[in-house]
């Protein structure tokens, strides 16, 4: 049981609730255990509240999707216990969907609902990998993205199918095309109601009726035929009746082993790439079995697949600690907190998380975001210091020069001070004062470089604006 | 003409800002470093990986950039976004069926700009029209995938993986970039204007580096604070100092200061957002132009744009994307250096074409084929590929495809692009012809060959679309390009003809537009000849090579206009020794033979119009005093009280119908003007109307021992609105542009260059003397803009010291380029 500790705590806090906050960071030191504070980490409301998406600004579906998107973020910076949001994101990436081909803001809600809620599930919750990615394939938002609402007997559509197995569930090469086939006649019929597209309606008579080898076992042949797509999910988890499916001999990976193991190594990978390390590009075998034999043992639950790894040594080792980038939301949400801005999402136009490169609801493909090296580059960097001074100037147009006296830093501007506590300040209490106001600490490096701008003086105004410019944009700003 | 190391000079011109405003001035070397640690191409990954994984600290990246070679093409591939109505974009205009299925979207055929008797670009590619003119546009039609898909993302999937089934793992021109690199590392050997990587660039190993198509600022001073900004620039460096050894957080810190370095080092290449067209694709072009002038080794460049997904309101949708696609291919041509046109192609593709049948929003919906449309040096002009039949088609039935994309793609790798196209897309390509050649490494005529002598003739009218001589009757419209027959033509011999010196006066326009005179059969270049403005005469002297064909070329960018050409001479080629012809040019400083205010030269008195002036110009301002055949001044007409014009010709020859200069009354006006000189050493001056002063300079005369002429394709050596030549900033009263006109194929023993300079919207009436390098200001002016016009002038320029030249502004603030058309040696 790793220690319950400042380090850990903010660690397990900036990957789990994207910024390590203040009260947060105190009221789980004050817990008696670090299981205590996971426990509380994942102690999320069961019934997130949901987001309005009409508006006085019109009702196109792009405007919606905004609502959603702001509703969304707001709720990650703002939520007492986010994590339930920073998981939907998670899942956001690895169901990728992007309302530029579902073409409405109700379908991408109810996807982003289904992850909110049961993404993670509140405490007691035993939901499954198999529950949720079942009930997001019956959505019209998966099914019309994969065009699996194009999936019918008399001409069948693989799109969906394929996804499911290599980016969904499996991993590519643990499947055959014969899988794919079989697979893709089981989700024959999936589609919308023909005079509502956006009303989800299973079309039986387009749907194939021979039974399907798949994995090794016989579907689409007991079940009614509106079951025998789950089927092929729960034959892949190995969670329904017919048992684990085996990766075929043909396959180019894995053949013979069970495809449950194959899948629970496959998501382990993919959770601990989101929130351990990107950097090394494996999963440390300690928790990597940690976490597949929680996945395993319990049907493929959700909590406490996520539970074995937030409780790991691996997940508080160094490698971990410094071995993930911010990705663009992330970074915002923290500017967000920092700045007391997250209270005043309108003030942050979408087109800034469009230019670095990550607007929810906009993935670049099925395959999601990538992490780390991605996000990494001067351009990348040029965009995001877009960012920083955008929140900058909108932080001044608020308090610098407004009527209010007052400037407003931290979690829903809780940090309030007048302009008088800052002036005449010598360069190190500046900066200090910041870091306290904002809830960002500099690193030794860092504090050295904003303190070379600043000088021994008395700090001008403009250059207390850039000071937390700085410290809103030093590199360890943008460690996740 | 393109010297050997034409890459790095080119480079070093492009990326290096003026000391004053760059900091962190870098080499290129180090310039690619720095950008290298960005999402370069060529990091290599192990299979399985992300390459954007790479971790970078450690690499070597010197060799992540290299100027590309001599032969290799460049391939600009824009995309429209969302399926391009092809119907309405090469129109069938006699089509029936296409006018009953389109109903009323079908494109009048008189609006149309007629391509053949069948066929017509939509009215707002004027652009395409001129290419097609210029037989440097090929019109791929029926192109498709063959197995139809009418979903954008599958489609568009296909399209830019290049593969007409299955996941897409990687894009055809990531796949070429794969093979072009072979492993090495090269971070610009791809390039998408843009703000993410889209598919077609990303290869199984290699991935494009992205460009913002806008002014990278966080880096460079910029504001009232400069020096906050510096110091801050500081922090950041010294923060990415402080992080600790092989983390992320030392990368992240690393990526900032490339930030810093990419800014400081493209922000003099890209204009700031005042110069780029607000439009998306014209920015993301230009922007394109100038990253391949700057070299740094591009072979790819992609810029896609949108919607065209025309299903409601299509007329007005779709004509936007037309004008849009218009402005932005003619904007990247003019952007592009002219020693880069020879190498640069550039293709068109859509996700599909639109339906025949139009629907009942009046638009259309996802279709098949469509046509595509490639334009570049030694493409071969004409339409390719097969155009669909309409006939017999249903409501919901699609055009049929008769070339398949890759065939497309096949014809691009392995007609420009050096080969390839069976790695990159499989076998069983079949090639469309689509080039003559490959690229043009010699862009221009070979200098050992074309070197001219010149030989003055009394001045002759050539051309005047008012009255039909040259074949001619109608005003020249706006986008088109014609041609103009010199070789043959009056006293031109029909043979031998390198260049020719002729007087382009430009007459009333509608608007402001501007004129190109280039070589025929050449790419039209970037530059300016005559700046003609509304409802005024504007003329200008131009020195321009004479084609394979013998004719030059003129290219009108905007409104009707009419236009006369008079021929002062002709630069005949001779590869040998002197002829003992008075054909070889002398050039001297700016020597003022001439003023009727000061009494130089003549009387100190007005010129009335009807009245001969005869000056005397051999043994004056520097001309040898025998063996002369011809004076080569700039003549000026100052505030005159009626419009007219002045007619230069030789003593003793009858006074032709042409004129040298138009003056406008109350204005001051310069033109250059070659005139023979006549047996008894003198010329004659006569204005025709109303009564003006004149003023001469000699800036040089043709001489049996001096140099002789060397034409080349117009190269644009400065503009200070986007910093090519000078920093990017207006030149001030006072002050002197210092530039240097020889390398960049130019010979260090060039004697003068031929340089068409333009005044951009003076700030207030003011003249320009141009000078060589070396020597004291003359009294002297090479042009005299009007406030906020512009307005141009052929400067012959007299090479000073290290091949350099002085340009001269007196009054005022305002912007200046300047285009070199030939050099003497």
């Amino acid at each position: 049981m790793p220690d319950l500790n400042e380090v850990n705590v903010r660690h397990l806090l900036r990957r789990t609730e994207v910024v390590d906050r203040p009260q947060r960071v105190a009221a789980l030191l004050a817990l008696p255990s670090l299981d205590a504070a996971v426990d509380d980490v994942m102690n999320v409301v069961p019934d997130p509240p949901t987001a309005m998406l009409d508006g006085p600004e019109g009702s196109e579906e792009w405007r919606r999707g905004i609502r959603l998107t702001d509703h969304w973020l707001g709720r990650m910076a703002t939520a007492p216990r986010p994590f339930a949001e920073r998981m939907a994101f998670f899942w956001h990436g690895h169901l990728a969907t992007s309302i530029g081909k579902v073409g409405s803001a109700d379908l991408m809600r109810d996807q982003i609902d289904l992850f909110r809620r049961r993404g993670l599930g509140a405490a007691g919750s035993s939901a499954t990998v198999t529950d949720l990615v079942s009930e997001a394939s019956l959505q019209l938002a998966l099914l019309r993205y994969l065009d699996n609402h194009k999936n019918f007997a008399s001409s069948p559509n693989q799109n969906f199918a394929r996804e499911l197995m290599e980016l969904f569930l499996l991993g590519v090469g643990n499947y055959t095309e014969a899988d794919v086939e079989a697979s893709t006649a089981a989700w024959t019929g999936h589609t919308n109601v023909p005079t509502d597209r956006n009303a989800y309606f299973f079309d039986e008579p387009a749907h194939e009726p021979s039974p399907q080898q798949f994995l090794g076992r016989t579907i689409n042949a007991t079940r009614p035929p509106e079951q025998a797509g789950i089927e092929t999910i729960e034959v892949i988890l190995g969670t329904g009746p017919l048992g684990s499916g085996t990766v075929p001999l043909a396959a180019e990976r894995n053949g013979g082993r069970a495809s449950n193991a194959v899948a629970a190594e496959f998501l382990t990978f993919k959770l601990w790439q989101e929130f351990g390390e990107a950097a090394t590009g494996s999963v440390p075998v300690g928790v990597g079995s940690a976490m597949t034999g929680a996945l395993l043992g319990s049907g493929f639950q959700i909590r406490p697949w996520v539970r074995a790894m937030l409780l790991h040594d691996d997940f508080y080792s160094a490698t971990a600690r410094t071995g993930l980038v911010r990705q663009p939301v992330e970074f915002m949400v923290a500017l967000l907190v920092a700045t007391g801005l997250d209270t005043r999402m309108e003030n942050i136009p979408n087109w800034l998380l469009a230019s670095v490169g990550q607007q929810p609801l906009y993935p670049p493909n099925v395959s999601g975001w990538r992490p780390n090296g991605y996000w990494v580059n001067a351009g990348s960097m040029s965009t995001r210091q877009g960012l920083v001074e955008h929140v900058i100037q909108k932080l001044r147009d608020a308090s610098w020069y407004g009527a209010d006296p007052h400037l407003r830093f931290g979690p829903g501007g809780s940090q309030v001070i007048t302009r008088a506590d800052v002036q005449g300040l010598p360069s190190g209490a500046l900066v200090d004062r910041f870091a306290a106001l904002t809830g960002v600490q500099p690193t030794a490096g860092a504090l050295a470089g904003i303190l070379e701008h600043l000088g021994d003086a008395t700090v001008e105004p403009t250059m207390r604006v850039d000071a937390l410019s700085l410290l809103l944009s030093a590199p360890s700003m943008h460690i996740a | 003409m393109l010297d050997p190391d034409i890459s790095t000079a080119d480079a070093l011109r492009h990326l290096s800002a003026p000391p004053s405003n760059d900091p962190f001035a870098l080499d290129r070397r180090r310039f690619l470093q720095m950008v290298g640690l960005g999402l370069g191409a060529g990091m290599v990954a192990a299979p399985g990986a992300s390459i954007l994984d790479l971790a970078l600290p450690g690499q070597d990246p010197s060799a992540w950039a290299a100027p590309i070679g001599p032969a290799d093409g460049i391939l600009v591939v824009v995309g429209m976004y969302g399926g391009n109505d092809g119907l309405n974009t090469v129109v069938p205009i006699n089509d029936g069926h296409y006018q009953d299925q389109h109903g009323g979207l079908a494109v009048p055929a008189g609006d149309t700009l007629p391509l053949d008797g069948n066929t017509g670009l939509h009215p707002e590619l004027t652009e395409f029209k001129s290419f097609w003119d210029a037989g440097q546009l090929a019109i791929i039609e029926g192109v498709g995938h063959l197995r139809e898909d009418f979903s954008h993302f599958a489609s568009m999937a296909k399209w830019m993986s290049g593969r007409p089934t299955g996941l897409p793992d990687s894009g055809w021109l990531g796949r070429w970039t794969d093979g072009y690199l072979n492993g090495a590392k090269d971070l610009f050997a791809a390039v998408e204007i843009g703000n993410s990587v889209p598919l077609h660039v990303i290869g199984q190993r290699s991935i494009a580096t992205t460009v913002a198509p806008s002014r990278p600022d966080f880096g460079v001073p910029r504001s009232w604070r400069s020096d906050a900004d510096l110091s801050q620039y500081r922090a950041v460096r010294a923060m990415a100092g402080g992080t600790p050894a092989g983390s992320w957080e030392q990368r992240i810190g690393a990526a900032q200061v490339d930030m810093l370095d990419v800014a400081a080092s493209l922000n003099p290449v890209i204009p700031a957002d005042g110069g780029l067209s607000g439009t998306e694709i014209v920015a993301k072009l230009q922007v394109a132009a100038r990253l391949i002038n700057a070299n740094l080794g591009i072979r790819l460049v992609t810029a896609g744009f949108g919607d065209f997904d025309s299903h409601a309101g299509q007329p007005f949708q779709h004509g936007a994307r037309m004008r849009e696609l218009n402005a932005g291919v003619g904007e990247f041509f003019r952007n592009l250096d002219p020693r880069w046109v020879g190498r640069v192609t550039l293709m068109t593709f859509s996700e599909f074409g639109r339906t025949s049948f139009s629907n009942d929003g009046l638009g259309t919906d996802h279709g098949s084929s469509a046509p595509q449309f490639v334009i570049g040096p030694t493409v071969r002009g004409g339409f390719h590929g097969q155009r669909p039949s309409l006939a017999g088609l249903e409501r919901w039935q699609r055009m049929p495809s008769h070339v398949d994309f890759r065939d497309y793609y096949a014809s691009m790798i392995d007609g420009w692009m050096g080969g390839g196209s069976e790695q990159v897309l499989g076998i069983g390509r079949r090639d469309l012809g689509l080039f003559s050649s490959g690229p043009t490494a010699e862009i221009t005529f070979p200098p050992t060959s074309i070197r001219g002598e010149f030989v003055g003739i009394a001045p002759e009218r050539l051309y005047d679309t008012r009255d039909g001589k040259g074949g001619r009757t109608a005003r020249i419209g706006p986008g088109e390009t014609v041609r103009i027959k010199i070789a043959g033509a009056g006293s031109v011999p029909s043979d031998g003809v390198a260049a020719v010196a002729v007087n382009l006066t430009s007459i009333r326009p509608v608007e402001e537009t501007f004129i190109t005179a280039f070589p025929s059969g050449q790419s039209r270049p970037g530059s300016s000849t005559v700046n003609p403005r509304a409802g005024v005469v504007v003329p200008n002297t131009s020195i321009v090579g004479v084609g394979s064909d013998g004719s030059i070329s003129i290219y009108n960018d905007r409104s009707d206009v009419h236009l006369t050409a008079d021929v002062l001479g002709y630069f005949a080629r001779s590869g040998g020794p002197s002829t003992g012809a008075l054909g070889r040019m002398l050039p001297l400083s700016p020597a003022r033979i001439l003023d009727t205010r000061e009494g130089v030269g003549a009387a100190a008195s007005t010129v009335a119009g009807g009245q001969a002036l005869r000056l005397v110009v051999l043994g004056r301002g520097g001309v040898p005093a025998g063996g002369v055949d011809s004076v080569v001044v700039n003549l000026l007409s100052i505030r005159p009280t009626t419009d007219g014009w002045v007619t230069a010709w030789p003593t003793g020859a009858p006074e032709p119908a042409t004129a040298s200069l138009s003056y406008r009354a109350g204005r001051v006006i310069p033109n250059l003007t070659v005139c023979k000189v006549g047996a008894d050493g003198t010329i004659q001056v006569r204005p025709s109307h109303g009564t003006v002063h004149l003023v001469a300079d000699v800036v040089g005369c043709f001489t049996a021992s001096g140099a002789r002429l060397a034409p080349v394709a117009p190269a644009r050596l400065l503009d200070t609105r986007s910093g090519v030549g000078a920093e990017a900033a207006r030149v001030g009263a006072g002050r002197e542009i210092v530039l240097r006109v020889t390398g960049n194929g130019v010979p260090t023993e060039a004697t003068a260059v031929a340089l068409n300079v333009t005044a951009v919207r003076p700030s207030e009436l003011t003249y320009l003397t141009v000078y060589p390098d070396g020597e004291a200001r003359p009294t002297a002016s090479s042009l005299n803009p009007d406030p906020g016009a512009v307005s141009a002038n052929l400067v012959i320029a007299k090479v000073g010291d290290g091949g350099r030249i002085r340009i001269f502004n007196a009054d005022g603030d305002l912007h200046l380029l300047a285009d070199l058309t030939a050099y003497f040696v």
